[in-house]
């Protein structure tokens, strides 16, 4: 379990036990976060941008379709992945369906979000969800539906085209289960959001080695890049609301189950428009100790970029990465309520999101890789769970302008 | 038999025979743009430039003799990047990044303005990490371009599925030697061409298609990249050592063909790179 020196550590090593991947974000509007113009000293939630752009709490894999129709079943060769508009197209005369299976439970009621395009023809596209129908649709549109999950097997989410329709597409499904704690693993919800790790170990423990990171430009330089395991999230709590909102916690965390060393930030999902708010939650803590308040009153931020994680900057209230905790708390296990003390401007929301703080890499210059060796420089060897979701978050130096990227790399070993 | 003990890097490397330190200089002839990847196997010096010369599309090797010569084949024992030295005397490449990576093969002579399908010939597999695991792409321009354009790739992943890549938009710096799926505008990737989202690397590629007229002349290139190193400052080289300092001994394999890519401040033209990399065995 583990190194217990340097010669096992290289043993360990040289025997295959370790992974390097290499990864890029991209601060750019894609088909989750619109991007905008940042400010420097506030964080971001970079789970939303290329590449491996997520939208937090979707139980649906590869929703965007972006890399082809992967976790998609098609009925016929009929529907095939259009690559200029990323989407699933139909064509021909029959009716067709996409399905992919997932998680949702019967009776429980899910937010599911679609868009038609190139709508040429006649007839209802509908969408369901174990077995129960949303909407029928005959244009081109975005649509949001709140279904109750039928009792189907496997709970499969299918895209009915009707034959009438000649020609259309479909894109970005989201399926949210909407205040209710989503947990993140690397072979289930989530997993979009990953940098990979090579896997899960059992047997052996695995550990951060050396992690690297650079800007590609001036502007994503003098920023801290955190890396961190994404545990899950609870989506879509409103802005505009000053009552508090109650979290679903049926489901829980999926790692550091004690909540030790967990702490929360949370992102725009949705901009929220101007108002002097602020933010507070009743969550619970280790122990467990239910019923603690965070430790300091935490001002929102009105943000117009989403992704920013509008509690933090450099305004009095401000603080960041994470939200503060109460005095004594070392972590959290669960989140029982969320509450804005006004309501926004406009009807914002925000994903809250817990993780596992792993490494912060201060990134000084363009071009120039912060490297981080976390076995001699600065030892730690932090660990890395089985089904961990390596995320990024990242505070801004400077106005980045869209197209600057983060790039950079991981490098695990286990034994 | 693999290293097992530090003191082996002293005992069975360096003062055992088993090792072996190899000297480069790359001076690129040609332009490059900050930001926008640069592979170096192709750059005038030592070792010497590899133009990507094969057939149409098929999948072709490299020599390993003829990159960066890391000792030759020492099966069965397990050799490792140790050390690796980094200068520049031109203040137009620092900082930059640099990739060390195993070029296992590559798809010469992919004509960009066309929007159809390319397929790809692959004879064999791959000579190294046969299956796939951890094994990427990048598109090199072999010939000018213009640019702006997306393409995709469709490959055999690890698990021996068929997947087509996002679409990644070309750069447009336009001289050869730029890697086209990198850049700094949206739509453009890393150094690597992304792959679907389960996929964790590429058994073999069918085939490539622009989504619109690129201009210009690729070589779509397989890599199993190996270490990531910075250079800080003209003043003074950069220099790594794989255990102690990034404790990542990236295992060399038999036949492996070496040579950097490197993401540049600006233009490297003319820029003299050299260094060293030690290699150790046991």
């Amino acid at each position: 379990m583990g190194f217990n020196s340097i010669d096992d550590l290289v043993t360990e090593m040289t025997g295959g036990k370790t992974w390097r991947q290499d990864f890029s974000k991209i601060y750019a509007a894609g088909n989750v976060y619109a991007a905008g113009t940042v400010v420097a000293g506030r964080w971001y939630d970079l789970t939303g941008y290329g590449q491996n752009e997520y939208v937090h709490g979707n139980y649906v894999f590869n929703g965007h379709m972006n890399a082809g129709l992967a976790g998609w079943t098609v009925s016929s060769a009929n529907v095939s992945w259009d690559a200029v508009n990323t989407a699933a197209s139909k064509t021909g005369a029959s009716a067709e369906t996409i399905t992919q299976n997932t998680d949702c439970v019967n009776g429980t009621t899910y937010e599911v979000i679609y868009t038609i395009a190139g709508y040429t023809g006649s007839g209802n596209v509908v969408i369901s969800l174990g077995g129960t129908n949303g909407a029928n649709r005959t244009a081109n549109g975005t649509y949001t539906e709140n279904i109750s999950c039928g009792a189907t097997a496997n709970a499969p989410l299918v895209v009915t085209f009707p034959s009438t329709l000649s020609a259309g597409r479909v894109d970005n499904i989201i399926v949210r289960r909407l205040l209710a704690f989503t947990p993140y693993t690397d072979a289930a919800k989530g997993r979009e959001a990953g940098i990979w790790h090579g896997g899960n170990v059992s047997g052996d423990t695995k550990h951060l080695t050396t992690v690297g990171a650079w800007a590609t430009a001036a502007v994503g330089a003098g920023a801290v890049l955190y890396l961190v395991d994404l545990l899950g999230c609870y989506p879509r709590i409103q802005t505009n609301s000053a009552s508090s909102q109650s979290l679903d916690n049926t489901l829980t965390l999926p790692r550091y189950t004690d909540g030790k060393g967990v702490r929360a930030f949370y992102s725009l999902s949705t901009a929220n428009g101007a108002n002097a708010q602020n933010f507070s939650m009743s969550y619970t803590a280790p122990g467990p100790t239910s019923g603690r308040s965070l430790g300091a009153v935490v001002a929102n931020t009105a943000s117009a970029v989403t992704g920013h994680m509008s509690h933090t900057g450099v305004a009095a209230g401000n603080f960041a990465p994470f939200l503060p905790l109460s005095g004594g708390d070392a972590g959290i296990v669960s989140v029982e309520s969320a509450q804005f003390s006004a309501a926004s401007a406009a009807a914002g929301f925000v994903d809250l999101v817990l993780c596992k703080p792993l490494v912060a890499l201060p990134i000084t210059t363009a071009f120039l890789a912060a490297e981080r060796d976390l076995l001699t420089q600065l030892p730690s060897l932090p660990r890395v769970y089985d089904g961990a979701v390596l995320g990024l978050i990242v505070q801004a130096g400077a106005v980045v302008t869209a197209g600057t990227q983060w790039q950079g790399y991981v490098e695990v070993a286990w034994g | 038999m693999a290293l097992s003990r530090v003191r082996q890097i002293s005992e069975e490397g360096y003062n055992g025979g088993n090792q072996w330190e190899s000297s480069f200089r790359k001076v690129p002839a040609l332009a490059s743009t900050a930001g926008v990847w640069t592979d170096l196997s192709s750059a005038p010096g030592n070792p010497k430039p590899n133009y990507y010369t094969g057939t149409e599309l098929t999948a072709t090797t490299l020599d390993g003799t003829t990159g960066v010569f890391h000792g030759g084949s020492v099966s069965p024992k397990t050799k490792v990047l140790h050390r690796v030295l980094i200068q520049s005397t031109s203040a137009g490449v620092v900082p930059a990044t640099f990739q060390l990576l195993d070029y296992l093969a590559f798809h010469p002579l992919i004509d960009m303005d066309v929007t159809d399908e390319q397929e790809f010939t692959n004879p064999a597999p791959l000579p190294r990490y046969a299956d796939g695991v951890g094994v990427k792409a990048f598109l090199v321009a072999t010939n000018p371009y213009i640019g702006g354009a997306s393409f995709t790739i469709r490959y055999t992943d690890h698990l021996g599925r068929e997947r087509v890549s996002p679409p990644a938009l070309t750069n447009t710096s336009t001289t050869i030697t730029s890697i086209l799926n990198s850049g700094r505008v949206a739509g453009a990737q890393g150094a690597f061409i992304p792959l679907a989202h389960d996929s964790r690397g590429i058994r073999s590629v069918q085939g490539i298609t622009f989504l619109a007229p690129n201009g210009g002349l690729a070589a779509l290139v397989l890599v199993r990249p190996l270490a990531t190193m910075t250079m800080t400052e003209v003043t003074a080289p950069s220099e790594w050592d794989f255990i102690a300092m990034k404790p990542t001994l990236p295992v060399v394999q038999d036949g492996a063909y070496l040579n950097f890519i490197v993401c540049p401040n600006g233009s490297i033209a003319a820029a003299p790179i050299t260094g060293l990399a030690s290699f150790v065995w046991s």
